[in-house]
C-alpha cells in the first residue's frame, strides 16, 4: 500500500501557544516578543495583529504604533511545550505512528485511513477538527510524503496532494518555508529564485557542484521528498494516576482513603519500572471548577506509598483547599531509587523517610519559608538572612565541610559572641544630648549604661521601600551584661538587637 | 584643632567618588580648611580643574595619586615638592604604558625608583593593608620605611563608624607604635556632602555593572565619607589627637602645587647665529612678502605690532613649531590650513599657516593673542584625515621624543541620555522604560519647572510619584557633568621640552602606538602647556586627492592661487547647487542660498557663519537676509558701532564684532574683551558675568552710551557670546568651501571621484552624491574587475568607481586584483577567483554588482559561474571546463539591477528607484522635484520619492524636516510636531514617501508645507538615507 502522510500545522505557532492558555485575547491584536530591550522585538503576531501589518523581526514602537491597542506578551517556552504536547496528544488520537514536527507541526502516518474515512479531505478535516477541540487551530495537509504535507499545510488551510502530485503542488510556493541558513538563502535570492519549483528545476549535477549536499537537500525537499523515514515520538515517561470521585469529600479521613489507593497504584507503576518516586505533583479538583495543586520534593527518591501518605497529608493540613474535593489527581516524576550500604564504624543516620516526614511536619508548624538552613544576604543591612530550603541529602554521606572542622578554625575570633535576640526587643532608652546612651529603660537589660561603644552606623537602599539607617552600641550595663543597642534613625525607635555571652 | 584633608577623591578617579574637583574646592573652603589634598585612582586628572577653583578660592591644593600596588590595594601618596611631582607623573606613566588599559598596577620597586618627593599613607578601606592580612604588615610597613625613609610614611586611619574598620584601625595603631611611625587621620573622602551618597552608591552600580538591588556590600556602608569640617574629624578622634595635629603639620610641608609645575615647551634649533626671534623674524618678512604683493604700510604695520608682541611674551619657538609642522606638511604633499583664532594673525598668514588675509579682512588679533591672557595661542591645523593626518601625528612623536609628546584626553562627562541610561539601569529600571527615559530626557535640555518634567513623565507612561522615578530625577539632574571615563581627544597634541611624562601622567590610547596625558586641552591651556590641534577633516583628503586626480590628467589647480570670484562657482551657490561643497550642502544652507545670492568671497564667509544655532536661535538670520534684500532698513544700537556691523548689516553675527562692540562701547582692552567671551562661554560662571556686565556697563557709561542703547548692547553681548561663530573661523571654512565648490564645477570628474573616495563625509548619502553628478552630466562608470582600481578613477572624463565601492571587498583584495590585472587581464571569474583569492562572499557581491561583465554575460551568470568558482573542484577536475553550460538563471530584471546595486555598492549608477514609476505618479499628479520650482507659492501639490535625508533639528522647535530625492532632483519637505506625532512612524521608517501640501516657493527657496503623507510602494527594499531626528 502506498504510504500517505498528514501532517498539522499550527500558524503562528508561539502566538497561538499563548492564546491556548488565554483565549480571552484571541480577537484582540496580540504580539509575542523576545529579546532585551532595545532589541526588544516581535517574534510572533496572532491574525489581527497581522492583518494591522505588525510581523515578526519589527520594533516594539513600530508595531505598536501599527496596532493601537496591541497587547504584548512575552514568548513563553512553557506555553509552546504545553501547546506542542496536544498537538501531539491530537495526532496520537488517530494514528500511533507520529512524527515531532518542533515548533507547531507533526505528521502522523495516515496510511490507510482512507478505509475508514470517505475520502482524504474528511480525514484532513476531521484532525483540523480536533487541532481546534485542542485549542489549537492548525492547517492540514495529506500528501504521499512528510515534507510534502508539511510544506502543503504551511500555506493553505486544508490540502490534499494526490499521490504522485507532490512536486506539481508544491512548485508555486515559496522559498522561504525551507527555512534555509542565511547563506544559502543569500545566494538563491541573488540567483532570483523565488519559488519551490525553480530550485526544483535547477540541474542537479551543476547544483551539487555549486552548493554541495546541503543545495542537493535543500533541492530534494522542494521537490517533496523526504529525506529520511518517520521518527517516531515517543511519549514522555511520567505517570499520572488520577480519580475522580462520585461524591466530592470535605474531611482529611476519606481523602486519605481515597490518597492512599492512587499513591499504592502509581508507586507500583514506578516500581515495575525499578524507578523510585522523586517530585510529586498532587492536584486536587475541587467542587468549585478550581484546583489546587500541593507540590512535594521529598529529600530523598521514595519508594514506599505509606512514607508518601503523611507528607501529603500534612502538606494539604498546612494550607487546606477551600472547597470540597472532587478530583484527584497525582503526577509523578520518576526518580533512581537510593541505593545506600550501611558502614560497619559509622553511625548510622537517621533514614531518609524520617528526616523527609520530620522536615514537612515542622514546615506545617512554621511555614515553609521559616525551616532551611540560614543564609547570609549580600548587604550592610544588620542581621540580614533568608532561610533557604534544605537541598536533598546525597547518595553517600560526604566528609563534613564545615569550617569548624577545618584547621585553625576559631583562631583570631576570640572576642564574645553575639546572641541575636529575634525579633529585637523595642526599648527605651536614656541619652545625653549627643546622643550617647546612658540607660536602658524597661526589658530584662533595664540598667544604667557604664560603658558604650559606638554608634556603628549602617543605613542603604534608600532607593526604595525597604530603606534602613540605623545607628547600633555595644553597652555594658550595671548589670554587668553586654547588650547591642540598635537606634533606628528613620522611626526613632530604639530596641535591643542581641546580648553578647 | 587644626585639621587639614589629605585624602579626598574627586569624581576623576572615575565612579568611585561624586564630588566633581570644583565642588570639593567650594566645600572645603566653606568648612574654612586652609588646603586639601586631591588623591584620585592611579592619576592626577581632576589637578588642573581643582587647583584652579582652589586657587580662586584662596585655598592651597596638594596633588597626590592612590597607587594600584601588584598585590592589591592602592596605596595613597602624596607630593610634597617638584620633584615628588615629577615622580609621581613617571611612577604612573610607567605604570601604565606598560599594562592593559586599566590594569596598571606598581610593584614596590616601582615604588622605590619614584620615591623622592613623596609622602605616602597607608590607605583606608581601599588600601595595601585592608587588601592584606594582619600578618602581612610587618613585612609591608618595614618596605614602605625603606623605600620612603621614615619620615615619609604615616599610618593612616579612617573613621566611617563601622566595626570592621575600627578592628582594622586598632591593629594599625598597634602596628603603628611597633614601626615608630606617626598617625594620620583623614575620611577617604568620596562625596563633598552626606547628601551625595545617593550618587555615589550610583556610580558604584555603574562601575560594577549590577543594578542597585543586587549591588549588596559593594555600596558605600553609610554616608560617612562625606568632607567633614575640622571640628568633626577632631571630635571623631578625640582618642588619637595627635593623628588629627599630624593633618595640618604634614599639610604644612606639602607645598607643592601646580603653579610648580615646571613646564617648558620645546626649543626650536634655529641655524647658528640666529635666535628665535630672529629667524621668526626673518621666516615672517619673506613670508609677508610673498603674501603680500606688495607688502603695504597696513599689513606691514600689524606684522610689526604682532612680532613685537609675540617677542614681548617669548613665543616665538612655538610659532616656528607650528611653521616647521606646516612646512612637514607642504614638502610632503600634504594638504594643510591653519584655522581657528590663528587666522586673526598676518604672522600665521606670512608664515603659510594660515590662509586667510586678516589685514584685508580686518580681523582683531586681539581674538587670537592678548597680553593680559598670558596663555598660549591656540592654532588648529587642518589636515586631510586619514593616513595623511597620522603621518603628521607620527612626525610630531618623532621630533619631540615619545615622551616629548602626547594626544590630549578628552573628558567623557555624563550628558542626558547616557546620564539617563546609566542612572535609570542602577535603579533597575526595564529595558522598555530605559529606552522611554533616555528619549525623553533628550527632549528635556535644561531641566524645566517640575510640573513640566512630570507631565513629559507621564506622557512617556512614567508614574512620576513613583520614588525610583522621583530618584531618578533627582540624580539624573546630579549626575549631569560627571567625568564617566577619559579618552583621546581627536587632534589635540601637547609637547614638551624634554620629558613630558613629568609633566603629567601619560597612558596608551586605544590606537596603538598613541599616548594620550590625563589632562583635556582646556586643562592643557589652563597650564599653559603648549597645545597643537591636528584636526582631520574629510574635504581636506577629497581636495588633495581631487588636485592629484587633475593632475593624473594632465591638469593642474593651485589651490592657494584659485580664480577669485568665479563666475560659475557664484551661479552653483546661488541656485543652491552644492550637494558636497563643504558646509554649505546642509538642507538648511540649501534653504538660505538663493536668498543670500552670495556674489563674492565675504558673502561665503557670512553664509558659512549664518546657518549655525546661534544666529537662529538668536534670530539674527531673518534680519540679516531682510536687510541684504532691501526688506528692512539698516540700522545699529549705537553710532559709535556702525564701523563694527556695517559690513554685516547691522547685525552681529561674528565673535570678534562682540569682542570689538566692547573694546569700542566700553573701552575694553582686547584681553579684556576676550575675557569676557570666555566668562560667557560654556563654562559660564554667573559672579564672573556679573562682575563683568558691570563692568561692561561702566565703561558704557563712561562712553556715554548710556540708557536703552547699553541695554541693548549689554543683551545682545549676552545673548550672543554663547554661540557666536569666529570670523576669522568662518573665513578659513569659506575658503575650503570655495575651493571644493570651485573643483566642483570646473573639475567635477576629479572632485565626485575624491568625494566619493572618502565616504562617508558630509550631509548625504554616497548615492545622493553619485545621483548629483549624474544629474550635472558627469559619467559614472561602474565598478569592473577589468577596469576599477581601488580607488574611483578618473576615466574617459567619467568617474571610473573603484572596488573601495564594493562591500565587503577587503582592501587587499582590491590591491591584489589591480596588482594581477597589470600582469595580464583576467580571462574568466574561475581566473579571477585562482589569483586573487577573494572569498565566496567577495565573488558573489562582485558578480552581482555586475563587476564582472566582461567576464560572463550579465550578472545571474556570473553569480552562477562565481559560485563554482568559489569552491574550486581541486586539480583533477580543473581542467573540465563548465562554462560551455548556460545559466540556467534568468536575467536580473532592471528593478533587481537595482536593488543588487544597492546592497552590494550602496548606490546605483543605473536609472534613479522612482523613474519606475513616474509614469504611474504623474497620472496621479505627482509633481518631479525639478518641476517645482515653476510651480507658484501657495499652490496646493504633490510629490513623491525616495528619502535622502531626515532631520529634527534641536533649534527647531519640533518641526521635522525630510528631503525627497526623484530622478530629477531633490525635494524638501516640512512637518509640523503635530504632523509629525501623529505620522511618526511611516516618517522615519518608509524608504519612499508620497507627500501632499502647500508649496512655498520664495527667494527661489522651494519647500512643501506638508499635509499628508504615506507611504509609496515602488517594491523596493530599504534604500539609505542619512537620519538626524
Amino acid at each position: 500500500m502506498r504510504h500517505r502522510y498528514a501532517s498539522l500545522v499550527v500558524p503562528s505557532f508561539s502566538a497561538a501557544a499563548i492564546l491556548r492558555s488565554r483565549p480571552e485575547l484571541r480577537h484582540h491584536p496580540l504580539a509575542v516578543v523576545a529579546g532585551r530591550s532595545p532589541a526588544l522585538t516581535i517574534v510572533d503576531a496572532n491574525a489581527s495583529a497581522r492583518r494591522a501589518g505588525v510581523r515578526p523581526l519589527m520594533a516594539v514602537a513600530e508595531a505598536q504604533a501599527r496596532a493601537p491597542g496591541l497587547t504584548l506578551v512575552a514568548r513563553s517556552p512553557v506555553c509552546e511545550a504545553s501547546a506542542q504536547a496536544a498537538l501531539l496528544d491530537v495526532a496520537l488520537g488517530v494514528s500511533p505512528r507520529v512524527e515531532d514536527g518542533g515548533a507547531g507541526a507533526v505528521c502522523l502516518d495516515a496510511t490507510g485511513f482512507g478505509l475508514l474515512y470517505r475520502d482524504e479531505r474528511r480525514v484532513a478535516e476531521d484532525l483540523a477538527a480536533r487541532a481546534e477541540a485542542a485549542g489549537l487551530p492548525a492547517s492540514v495537509a495529506i500528501a504521499s510524503t512528510r515534507t510534502a504535507a508539511q510544506l502543503a499545510a504551511s500555506v493553505r488551510p486544508l490540502t490534499v496532494i494526490r499521490p504522485g502530485g507532490e512536486a506539481d503542488a508544491l512548485a508555486p510556493l515559496p522559498l522561504t518555508l525551507l527555512a534555509l541558513s542565511d547563506d544559502l538563502s543569500a545566494v538563491l535570492t541573488r540567483w532570483g529564485i523565488r519559488t519551490l519549483g525553480e530550485v526544483a528545476a535547477l540541474p542537479d549535477a551543476a547544483l551539487i557542484e555549486r552548493l554541495g549536499v546541503e543545495g542537493r537537500r535543500v533541492q530534494r525537499r522542494a521537490r517533496g521528498e523526504d529525506l529520511g523515514p518517520l521518527v517516531p515520538y515517543r511519549p514522555p515517561a511520567v505517570v499520572e494516576e488520577a480519580v475522580d470521585l462520585e461524591w466530592p469529600i470535605d474531611n482529611l479521613e476519606a481523602l486519605a482513603f481515597v490518597l492512599s489507593g492512587v499513591l499504592d497504584r502509581l508507586v507500583a507503576r514506578l516500581a515495575g519500572r525499578g524507578w523510585a518516586l522523586g517530585a510529586v505533583h498532587l492536584t486536587l479538583g475541587l467542587a468549585d471548577q478550581s484546583a489546587k495543586a500541593f507540590p512535594l520534593s521529598p529529600a530523598s527518591p521514595l519508594t514506599d506509598s505509606r512514607a508518601i501518605l503523611p507528607l501529603l497529608l500534612q502538606t494539604i493540613r498546612s494550607a487546606p483547599p477551600p472547597a470540597a474535593i472532587a478530583r484527584v489527581a497525582v503526577r509523578a516524576e520518576p526518580a533512581v531509587q537510593r541505593m545506600a550500604q550501611a558502614a560497619l564504624f559509622s553511625p548510622s543516620l537517621v533514614s531518609p523517610e524520617q528526616l523527609a516526614a520530620t522536615l514537612a511536619r515542622l514546615e506545617a508548624l512554621v511555614g515553609r519559608d521559616n525551616v532551611g538552613s540560614p543564609e547570609l544576604l549580600d548587604t550592610h543591612r544588620p542581621d540580614a538572612f533568608v532561610t533557604k530550603p534544605f537541598e536533598r541529602l546525597p547518595s553517600h554521606p560526604a566528609r563534613s565541610s564545615s569550617p569548624l572542622a577545618g584547621e585553625g578554625c576559631g583562631r583570631g575570633n576570640t572576642g564574645p559572641v553575639l546572641r541575636r535576640v529575634r525579633p529585637p526587643v523595642a526599648v527605651e532608652v536614656g541619652t545625653t544630648p549627643d546622643g550617647l546612651p546612658t540607660r536602658i529603660l524597661g526589658g530584662p537589660w533595664q540598667n544604667d549604661v557604664c560603658v558604650a561603644s559606638g554608634p556603628w552606623r549602617s543605613c542603604g537602599e534608600w532607593w526604595s521601600e525597604t530603606a534602613w539607617s540605623i545607628e547600633e552600641w555595644d553597652v555594658e550595663t550595671a548589670g554587668r551584661a553586654v547588650v547591642r543597642l540598635a537606634f533606628d534613625r528613620l522611626t526613632r525607635q530604639w530596641s535591643v538587637e542581641g546580648v553578647y555571652d | 584643632m587644626a585639621y587639614v584633608e589629605l585624602h579626598a577623591k574627586s569624581a576623576f578617579s572615575f565612579l568611585e567618588s561624586s564630588a566633581l574637583p570644583e565642588t570639593l574646592a567650594d566645600r572645603a573652603a566653606r568648612l574654612g580648611y586652609p588646603a586639601l589634598a586631591v588623591v584620585d585612582r592611579d592619576g592626577v586628572y581632576g589637578a588642573p580643574r581643582f587647583y584652579q577653583a582652589a586657587k580662586a578660592l584662596g585655598l592651597r591644593a596638594m596633588v597626590g595619586a592612590e597607587i594600584a600596588l601588584e598585590g592589591g590595594g592602592r596605596l595613597p601618596l602624596l607630593v610634597e615638592n617638584r620633584t615628588g611631582y615629577q615622580n609621581l607623573c613617571a611612577l604612573i606613566t610607567a605604570t601604565k604604558l606598560r599594562a592593559a588599559k586599566g590594569r596598571a598596577a606598581a610593584t614596590l620597586d616601582d615604588l622605590a625608583a619614584h620615591a623622592a618627593g613623596l609622602v605616602c599613607l597607608t590607605g583606608g578601606d581601599e588600601g595595601p593593608f585592608a587588601a592584606r592580612p594582619p600578618s602581612a604588615w610587618t613585612a609591608l610597613f618595614d618596605r614602605l620605611i625603606g623605600i620612603f625613609g621614615k619620615a615619609n610614611v604615616f599610618v593612616e586611619l579612617q573613621r566611617h563608624q563601622t566595626r570592621e574598620q575600627e578592628a582594622r584601625n586598632q591593629a594599625l595603631i598597634d602596628a603603628a607604635a611597633r614601626a615608630s611611625l606617626p598617625l594620620v587621620a583623614t575620611n577617604g573622602v568620596t562625596h563633598s556632602w552626606p547628601e551625595d551618597r545617593p550618587l555615589l552608591d550610583v556610580l558604584t552600580s555603574i562601575r560594577h555593572g549590577v543594578p542597585l538591588d543586587r549591588a549588596g556590600r559593594l555600596l558605600a556602608a553609610n554616608d560617612e565619607r562625606s568632607l567633614k569640617s575640622p571640628a568633626e574629624m577632631a571630635r571623631l578622634f578625640v582618642d588619637y589627637p595627635q593623628a588629627v595635629a599630624n593633618t595640618a603639620a604634614l599639610a604644612d610641608r606639602l607645598q607643592f602645587t601646580l603653579r610648580d609645575l615646571g613646564y617648558r615647551f620645546p626649543d626650536y634649533p634655529v641655524p647658528t647665529g640666529e635666535t628665535m626671534d630672529s629667524y621668526l623674524h626673518g621666516l615672517t618678512w619673506s613670508g609677508a612678502r610673498d603674501r603680500y604683493r606688495p607688502l603695504h604700510e597696513k599689513a606691514r604695520g600689524q606684522i610689526e605690532r604682532e612680532l613685537a608682541l609675540i617677542t614681548k611674551l617669548g613665543l616665538a619657538g612655538y610659532f616656528l613649531i607650528v611653521w616647521d609642522l606646516v612646512r612637514f606638511c607642504r614638502d610632503h604633499g600634504i594638504l594643510v590650513q591653519g584655522r581657528g583664532s590663528a587666522a586673526n594673525s598676518a604672522v600665521c598668514y606670512s608664515l603659510g599657516i594660515t590662509a586667510v588675509d586678516p589685514v584685508g579682512m580686518d580681523l582683531l588679533f586681539e581674538r587670537f593673542l592678548s597680553e593680559e591672557r598670558g596663555e598660549w595661542p591656540d592654532i588648529d591645523l587642518d589636515l586631510p584625515s586619514g593616513e595623511q593626518r597620522e603621518r603628521v601625528i607620527q612626525y610630531v612623536y618623532r621630533r619631540y621624543g615619545e615622551r616629548g609628546a602626547a594626544m590630549t584626553a578628552n573628558v567623557i562627562t555624563y550628558r542626558g541620555r547616557s546620564a539617563a541610561r546609566d542612572v535609570g539601569k542602577a535603579l533597575g529600571f526595564p529595558p522598555d522604560a530605559l529606552d522611554r527615559l533616555s528619549r525623553l530626557v533628550s527632549q528635556w535640555g535644561d531641566f524645566q519647572a517640575p510640573i513640566e518634567i512630570d507631565r513629559r513623565l507621564s506622557q512617556a507612561g512614567l508614574d512620576p510619584t513613583h520614588p525610583r522615578v522621583r530618584h531618578f530625577v533627582t540624580l539624573w539632574r546630579r549626575i549631569q557633568d560627571l567625568p564617566r571615563h577619559i579618552g583621546q581627544h581627536s587632534g589635540g597634541m601637547v609637547l614638551c621640552q624634554g620629558r613630558l611624562d613629568t609633566i603629567v601622567p601619560l597612558e596608551p590610547a586605544t590606537m596603538p602606538g598613541r599616548v594620550v596625558v590625563q589632562w583635556d586641552k582646556e586643562d592643557c591651556a589652563e597650564l599653559g602647556i603648549l597645545k597643537v590641534d591636528l584636526l582631520g577633516l574629510g574635504m581636506m583628503a577629497v581636495l588633495e586627492e581631487s588636485l592629484a586626480l587633475i593632475r593624473q590628467q594632465g591638469g593642474d589647480v593651485d589651490l592657494a592661487h584659485l580664480p577669485p570670484d568665479d563666475p560659475k562657482v557664484y551661479a552653483a551657490l546661488q541656485k543652491a547647487d552644492t550637494i558636497g561643497v563643504f558646509q554649505v550642502e546642509s538642507r538648511a544652507q540649501m534653504a538660505s542660498l538663493p536668498r543670500m545670492k552670495p556674489r563674492r568671497f565675504y558673502d561665503l564667509v557670512v553664509q558659512v557663519a549664518i546657518i549655525r544655532p546661534g544666529p537662529i536661535v538668536g534670530q539674527m538670520a531673518h534680519p540679516y537676509f531682510n536687510r541684504r534684500a532691501g526688506r528692512e532698513p539698516v540700522t545699529y544700537p549705537h553710532p559709535s558701532l556702525e564701523p563694527i556691523l556695517k559690513r554685516t548689516l547691522g547685525v552681529p553675527l561674528f565673535q570678534e564684532q562682540l569682542l570689538r562692540i566692547a573694546m569700542v562701547a566700553a573701552g575694553f582692552s582686547g584681553g579684556q574683551a576676550e575675557e569676557l567671551r570666555r566668562a560667557m562661554g560654556f563654562k559660564r560662571s554667573e559672579v564672573r558675568m556679573r562682575e563683568l556686565e558691570a563692568k561692561l556697563r561702566s565703561g558704557m557709561d563712561r562712553n556715554g552710551i548710556v540708557g536703552k542703547a547699553q541695554d541693548e548692547i549689554v543683551r545682545a553681548i549676552t545673548a550672543f557670546a554663547l554661540y557666536g561663530f569666529p570670523e576669522s573661523h568662518a573665513a578659513s571654512f569659506a575658503l575650503l568651501a570655495y575651493a571644493s565648490a570651485y573643483l566642483r564645477t570646473h573639475h567635477a570628474p576629479a572632485f565626485y571621484a575624491a568625494l566619493i573616495n572618502n565616504q562617508p563625509l558630509g550631509f548625504y548619502h554616497v548615492s545622493t552624491v553619485v545621483k548629483d553628478a549624474q544629474r550635472r552630466g558627469v559619467r559614472i562608470l561602474p565598478v569592473n574587475v577589468q577596469r576599477s582600481a581601488w580607488r574611483c578613477t578618473v576615466e574617459e572624463g567619467g568617474v571610473r568607481l573603484g572596488l573601495v565601492c564594493v562591500r565587503g571587498l577587503r582592501a587587499e583584495i582590491g590591491t591584489k586584483i589591480e596588482a594581477e590585472r597589470a600582469q595580464r587581464p583576467f580571462a574568466t571569474i574561475d581566473d579571477f577567483a585562482r589569483r586573487t583569492h577573494a572569498s565566496q562572499e567577495e565573488l558573489r557581491v562582485l558578480a552581482e554588482i555586475g563587476a564582472f561583465n566582461g567576464l560572463a554575460p550579465e550578472r545571474r551568470a556570473a553569480l552562477w559561474q562565481a559560485e563554482r568558482a568559489a569552491r574550486p573542484a581541486g586539480p583533477l577536475l580543473d581542467r573540465i571546463s563548465s562554462h560551455a553550460q548556460a545559466s540556467p538563471l534568468r536575467s536580473m530584471t532592471a528593478q533587481e539591477r537595482l536593488l543588487a546595486d544597492y546592497r552590494g555598492t550602496g548606490l546605483t549608477i543605473g536609472p534613479h528607484p522612482m523613474t519606475f514609476c513616474r509614469q504611474v505618479l504623474a497620472a496621479q499628479g505627482i509633481v518631479a522635484a525639478r518641476d517645482l520650482a515653476a510651480v507658484s507659492d501657495g499652490s496646493w501639490v504633490r510629490t513623491a520619492g525616495m528619502v535622502i535625508v531626515r532631520q529634527r533639528p534641536g533649534t527647531a522647535k519640533g518641526f521635522f524636516f525630510v528631503s525627497l530625492e526623484d530622478e530629477t532632483g531633490i525635494a524638501n519637505l516640512i512637518f509640523t510636531p503635530q504632523m509629525f506625532a501623529r505620522d511618526r512612524v511611516v516618517l522615519v521608517t518608509e524608504p519612499f514617501l508620497w507627500v501632499e501640501g502647500v508649496l512655498q516657493n520664495q527667494d527661489g527657496v522651494v519647500a512643501i508645507k506638508a499635509r499628508r503623507v504615506r507611504p509609496l510602494t515602488v517594491g523596493h527594499e530599504v534604500v539609505p538615507s542619512h537620519d538626524f531626528h
